[in-house]
């Protein structure tokens, strides 16, 4: 893969990268600079990047090492402004009807704020595949390459941290 | 809607996220990754002898002048101003005194403790900031003995080749008490290829009393190759045998801020911690996981034959098993407690444990342990399948 090629997968593969960087630092601040760091990361280990072989898999597993290995770093820096959005348009589909009330609506909000406080406060083995499922989208087996771990382990660490954070919905 | 798949849609809703990268950041990016592109190989051989050069000269020539940042310039740099003024009150201590080992030159260039003097924020305060509201900052810098820089802070050096700072409390086991148990925290910056780290820990001025070290070395974790506690005399001291590069500072200290009840206050609390965390089944589930997939991991891994020897377990009763090839060597080790009542506790003889991993990708290594039916502990090596 040469470097035109790393420069494409920024524009195809940003986006999801961004937001999984962004679950796992918790702020903008951080997040930018794992986001930055993913890549030029890449850039070095352009040679093991397959492009037909999943690379959005392999940028998310470069993000989650750089995570580990300088989580301190990140944990160290100040917080900023704590990302709380809710994607809007998601939530309608799934959740609301024409008819929800504003109430209505709040709570939806509440309760995604309460999963993502609960979900920060898992430690990375769970979080970190919690985050390539539901923020990165990535399927078992790709969570499992990208981790080099079991697929048995990878869908016990899902079961765990979805347990988890079921038990912290109150009345769920 | 059935309650698992509306929690599941709840999930994807709360975890997923619309959030973009800013256009400047990938601009940055793209340009960063042309950079490299458009510098050829002959290039950049030319340009390292010429770097090289620059930097013989420049190191005779800066010798003269050469002076490390202070503490107070240190914080600043890494956006503390109020760390910085910390640093400039009568409370901090400069020290500036420096130990060579192995390639390096370690300088402890000031430390200071009291409430309330960062302006960065940290989770583990966040957390901890009713309990422990204290907190000792200390600043060192690690240069290269030989003048030449360190390599930027991002670099793959710092993969394989880390460094600790850690206090140590005389008379406290340093596996127990040290930066990690003592909710601390690094952060780290390159200046001119020199390493300036700041470590925030709960305060130690509590323990000025007992006498306080400051470890500063190479590798990520301490341990008994690096130090030697005699339980005893409650002394710490480094390994004369350590292969890598660590000095002890002692700590100047006044006496008068000891805090002895408070101390003992806050060692029950970090008992207390390790307990429950020990007690948590969480933990608990998560330990034997990670050593199950461990195992799973190297399931069909090829055994290096020359690798399977008898561990040699030391006087302190701690198991070491080391090995080597052409390209890399690696020590794994536990203590013959922990493996005979833990790891190998209700295992049959002759079934193989993953006690450490390392290498990189393809190139992982497990080191396995395992007690063969006449009692002996053996140790090999496995790599692992493609």
């Amino acid at each position: 893969m040469c470097n035109i090629e790393i420069d494409s997968l920024v524009t195809q593969y940003g986006k999801v990268v961004y937001r999984f960087c962004l679950r796992l630092a918790q702020n903008k601040y951080n997040a930018d600079d794992l986001y930055q760091e993913t890549f030029l990361k890449a850039v070095e280990m352009y040679n093991k990047i397959d492009k037909n072989n999943n690379p959005k898999g392999f940028l998310i597993a470069i993000a989650a090492g750089l995570w580990k290995n300088n989580r301190r770093k990140y944990e160290r820096r100040q917080r900023i402004a704590p990302e709380e959005e809710l994607n809007e348009e998601l939530a309608y589909s799934t959740f609301c009807s024409y008819s929800a009330t504003p109430e209505e609506i709040v709570i939806l909000k509440e309760r995604c704020k309460e999963i993502r406080t609960a979900a920060d406060k898992l430690n990375d083995r769970l979080r970190i595949p919690l985050y390539m499922y539901y923020t990165a989208e990535m399927s078992v087996e790709d969570i499992a390459k990208a981790l080099r771990i079991p697929k048995g382990t990878v869908k016990s660490r899902l079961h765990k941290a979805r347990t988890y954070l079921k038990n912290t919905l109150e009345g769920f | 809607m059935e309650k698992n798949e509306q929690l599941e849609q709840l999930l994807k809703l709360a975890l997923s996220s619309t959030a973009e990268p800013d256009n400047n950041i990938n601009q940055k990016i793209k340009s960063k990754i042309n950079e490299v592109k458009i510098t050829p190989a002959v290039k950049r051989r030319t340009a390292a002898i010429l770097v090289a050069a620059a930097i013989v000269i420049m190191s005779v020539s800066a010798f003269a002048a050469w002076q490390y940042l202070s503490p107070n310039q240190v914080a600043k740099h890494l956006g503390d101003d109020a760390l910085a003024e910390a640093f400039n009150s009568e409370n901090a201590i400069n020290i500036n005194k420096s130990a060579t080992c192995g390639d390096y030159i370690f300088t402890l260039l000031g430390i200071t403790s009291g409430t309330n003097l960062s302006s960065i924020k940290t989770s583990s305060q966040d957390m901890n900031q009713d309990i422990n509201p204290d907190k000792t900052y200390a600043v060192v810098s690690i240069a290269r003995k030989d003048g030449n820089p360190l390599p930027e802070l991002k670099d793959n050096f710092y993969f394989e080749n880390g460094f600790i700072v850690t206090p140590l409390i005389k008379g406290l086991n340093p596996w127990e008490v040290n930066i990690f148990s003592m909710n601390g925290g690094a952060i780290e910056c390159l200046i001119d290829g020199i390493i300036y780290r700041m470590i925030e820990c709960d305060s130690i001025e509590m323990f000025a009393d007992r006498g306080v070290y400051l470890y500063v070395g190479t590798g990520r974790f301490l341990n008994n190759s690096k130090i030697i506690y005699y339980e005893e005399t409650g002394e710490i001291t480094l390994n004369p045998d350590n292969e890598e590069a660590g000095v002890l500072f002692d700590l100047p200290l006044d006496k008068s801020k000891a805090d002895p009840e408070k101390a003992e206050q806050y060692l029950k609390g970090l008992t207390d911690a390790n307990l429950n965390e020990e007690d948590s089944p969480s933990s608990e589930v998560d330990s034997k996981d990670e050593h199950n997939d461990w195992d799973e991991e190297f399931d069909n891994g090829i055994v290096i034959p020359e690798s399977i020897k008898e561990v040699t377990i030391n006087e302190k009763g701690f198991a070491i098993y080391e090995y080597k090839d052409s390209n890399r060597k690696s020590n794994a080790g536990a203590s013959l407690d922990y493996l005979l009542n833990h790891k190998f506790k209700d295992t049959e003889p002759g079934v193989w444990k993953t006690i450490s991993i390392f290498g990189d990708g393809d190139n992982e290594i497990a080191i396995q342990f395992s007690i063969d039916e006449n009692g002996v502990l053996m140790g090999r090596a496995v790599k692992k399948a493609k």
